[in-house]
């Protein structure tokens, strides 16, 4: 016999009193529990199984499931009464133009039967036919909007960048043969940047090494770094920040880059291209800025000098 | 019927600011909605009492959402556990109140609070997932199995056993043997 399904309001009941957490232990954010209850993560995110250990989360759940049921239900009631206003108005319009189209062919119908054909004007001229409109030369030429040296990402996450000819510490001599004349020229070579794995799912935060311990240094090198940073697990998803500073808050950066973090396989990453070139080589704060709430975490890092491999 | 309008001011009787307005007001709405046999006048009380709490932390507070959420639960739990009286008692209930200051609807949360603790202590952690991901409207064994990191036959196996355990709980008549092992790992 097929087992009943439990009640969802006994479900409820339960999921907000039997897990009480007010140490807000391993909690994610308010965007993470917000984009579970407006189903914009999927089953495999760690905070669906969260909600269900957290009683704190769950009614925050609830909250946000709550506000965005009523936004729906707003929304599907303007766009209820905006489709039967169109509606009404095409079938008024139809009316309307039926109407008009059969008074005017009354009308001409009228006209046919008074005015005989080729009937001279009062000043002698046989009236003419109004003349057909020219014909006009279309441009069939698309034009494309998307310039040649854009750095877009294909799937891999790598990063296409324009390779000059010359060495950027030599200036351009114009004229010069061996330099485009326009730096976005089609014709200008381009380097594959990989993408290289940055992780901090296990690194400790600054903010944590008091009671967790301080972490293992990580290394970046003072190059053009194509970063595919996985975040610690729960966090926000949304545009971020990333900083490289000499200071834990990240408020003088001598690196910086913006990025999106996206889910995937139940692991958060987020793609930054980090410009290192200038950067010396020392210990240094590695930020992360989540734009949604401002959460920041901050991690020690370590920039490499920078290997021949790495030229571009 | 209670009251649904809100007083929320501070302690000089000055309307919140619009951010902690809005987080008070998401909270009271939320557990209005959750707590339907809750007193509406009640919640609307505790509701005024957290605006005011928090108008006078508004400087500390970093997420008002979330606090405003917090501590209305708590406020609701609270009341839960103390037992507040509402109600005459009468026959069985004068008496429990006389012993125990118990009333009715006291009882019933003291027997879902002992519910509640049989379904956690005799439900392990993979039932209580699947129950939490059935909640969220995951009921497919799709979606089960992507967020265990299990088969798709493990986890439509995993349903089952955890709706028929929780029913065995729910309805006080003794768990199946097969039902009482762990479940095989996918």
């Amino acid at each position: 016999m097929r087992a009943p399904e439990p009640r969802p309001d006994s479900l409820k009941a339960y999921f907000l009193e039997a897990n009480p957490n007010p140490e807000r232990i391993d909690c994610p954010p308010e965007s993470v529990v917000q984009a579970a209850a407006e189903n914009r993560v999927g089953a495999e995110h760690p905070v669906r199984l969260h909600l269900a250990s957290c009683s704190e989360c769950y009614a925050e759940f609830r909250g946000y499931k709550l506000d965005w049921e009523e936004q729906r239900r707003a929304r599907m009631r303007v766009i209820g009464w905006a489709a039967a206003a169109v509606l009404i108005i095409g079938i008024v319009g139809g009316i309307v133009a039926i109407g008009h189209s059969k008074r005017t062919q009354g009308a001409q119908q009228e006209i046919a039967q008074t005015t005989p054909p080729n009937t001279p004007s009062p000043d002698g001229d046989v009236p003419q036919k109004p003349p057909q409109n020219p014909p006009v030369a279309v441009d069939t030429n698309p034009k494309t909007d998307h310039p040649p040296d854009h750095p877009h990402s294909p799937d891999d996450g790598s990063v296409r960048l324009p390779k000059h000819t010359s060495t950027p510490t030599e200036p351009h001599k114009p004229g010069d043969p061996t330099v485009p004349a326009n730096p976005s020229g089609p014709n200008l070579p381009i380097v594959v940047l990989p993408s290289v794995l940055f992780d901090l799912s296990k690194a400790v935060p600054v903010e944590d090494e008091g009671s967790r311990g301080r972490g293992e240094l990580q290394g970046l090198t003072a190059a053009t770094q194509n970063l595919t940073l996985r975040l610690p697990d729960l966090s926000g998803i949304g545009k971020y920040e990333i900083r490289l500073a000499k200071d834990k808050d990240g408020q003088n950066p001598v690196g910086s880059a913006r990025g999106t973090a996206s889910l995937s396989s139940g692991k958060i990453f987020v793609h930054a291209l980090l410009k290192l070139e200038d950067v010396e080589p020392g210990n240094y704060y590695l930020v992360t800025i989540h734009d949604g709430d401002a959460v920041t975490h901050t991690y020690a890092v370590r920039v490499e000098p920078r290997s021949v491999s790495h030229l571009p | 019927m209670g009251r649904t309008h809100l007083f929320l001011v501070n302690r000089r009787n000055e309307p919140l600011p619009a951010g902690l307005r809005t987080s008070v007001e998401a909270a009271y709405r939320w557990a209005c909605s959750d707590y339907p046999t809750l007193d509406r006048a009640l919640i609307a009380t505790w509701t005024e009492e957290v605006g005011r709490l928090m108008a006078d932390r508004a400087a500390d507070i970093q997420e008002p959402r979330r606090y405003a959420f917090a501590a209305l639960h708590g406020k609701i739990r609270q009341h839960f556990r103390s037992g507040t009286s509402k109600e005459v008692p009468s026959g069985i209930s004068e008496q429990l109140e006389e012993w125990a200051g118990v009333d009715e609807a006291s009882m019933r949360q003291m027997e879902q609070r002992i519910l509640f603790q049989e379904v956690s202590s005799k439900l392990n952690e993979r039932d209580r997932n699947i129950l939490g991901l059935l909640d969220q409207g995951f009921t497919s064994p799709t979606s089960v199995a992507n967020a265990l990191g299990i088969s798709y036959n493990a986890a439509a196996k995993a349903i089952q056993r955890t709706k028929e355990r929780t029913r065995a709980i729910l309805t006080g008549k003794p768990m199946p043997r097969d039902l009482q092992e762990q479940d095989e790992s996918a």
